[in-house]
């Protein structure tokens, strides 16, 4: 069973998603920061997909090819948003 | 817990369709669009390209949900099964007048230009309901929405961890 803040999270993750879509990049850093907030309220953590694809600098929800780039490299994955700061996951 | 009338206040407004039943500004009612953020004390809606923010404080917000059983918009739409037969209440499924009426009853102060406003905020929005057609109209007292946007999901309480 989903609590109700997972699912606001859920819902403001698609909300950034297609804010960035539209090239709105400022609401989607708005809905980005709202559910980083309501996460640590509600201490819930945030779905992978928004821990990986957004920026810790600038709280954009990043999308590979229109605001970020992606390269594979030896033990982890390199996600470079177009502020230029640089986030990294392992392969697992 | 699904996006439901009474979960509605604790849920998340940013993308649901709204129209302004009743406001202080009768300037602002009849404003109808899609919700694209809030603030503490007001809402931003997006109405035919601009952006119209609109005060919480003593207005009247009329929300349009989306019907879940016909799969839903979004992903995480499974209900209580058992509990998908009972009738909702406080919620009707058009929007009109009566439910209009019914916000503007627990509010006895308002005047009678108020009213006619609100009239003409229906009409208004009968115009643009097409956009949401087959959800749920649910009327909310909107100062029930005042508070931060990401504090309104959490219970008011002690925790019992202080």
């Amino acid at each position: 069973m989903m609590t109700l803040a997972e699912e606001r999270i859920d819902r403001l993750t698609a909300l950034a998603r297609e804010a960035t879509i539209t090239g709105e990049y400022d609401r989607s850093r708005e809905y980005v920061r709202l559910a980083r907030r309501v996460s640590e309220r509600n201490r819930c953590g945030l779905p992978r997909e928004l821990k990986r694809f957004t920026c810790d600098d600038c709280d954009v929800y990043l999308r590979p090819g229109r605001n970020a780039r992606v390269r594979l490299a030896d033990g982890h994955v390199v996600v470079r948003c177009s502020c230029g700061a640089t986030k990294r996951y392992p392969y697992d | 817990m699904a996006l439901t009338p009474e979960t509605l206040t604790r849920h998340e407004l940013i993308g649901l369709h709204m129209c302004v039943a009743d406001a202080p500004n009768p300037d602002l009612v009849g404003i109808s669009g899609r919700i694209v953020s809030e603030t503490m004390q007001t809402v931003v809606v997006e109405t035919q390209g601009e952006t119209k923010q609109v005060q919480k404080q003593d207005s009247t917000f009329e929300f349009c949900l989306p019907v879940e059983s016909s799969g839903g918009q979004y992903r995480h739409t499974n209900t209580d099964e058992a509990a998908g037969d009972r009738k909702v209440p406080g919620s009707s499924s058009k929007l009109g007048s009566e439910t209009a009426g019914e916000a503007e009853q627990k509010h006895p102060r308002q005047s009678a230009p108020s009213a006619d406003a609100s009239q003409n905020a229906s009409a208004a929005s009968l115009v643009g309901r097409d956009e949401c057609e087959g959800g749920v109209y649910v009327t909310v007292d909107a100062t029930t929405l005042l508070s931060r946007p990401a504090e309104r999901t959490e219970f008011i309480g002690d925790s019992k961890w202080r």
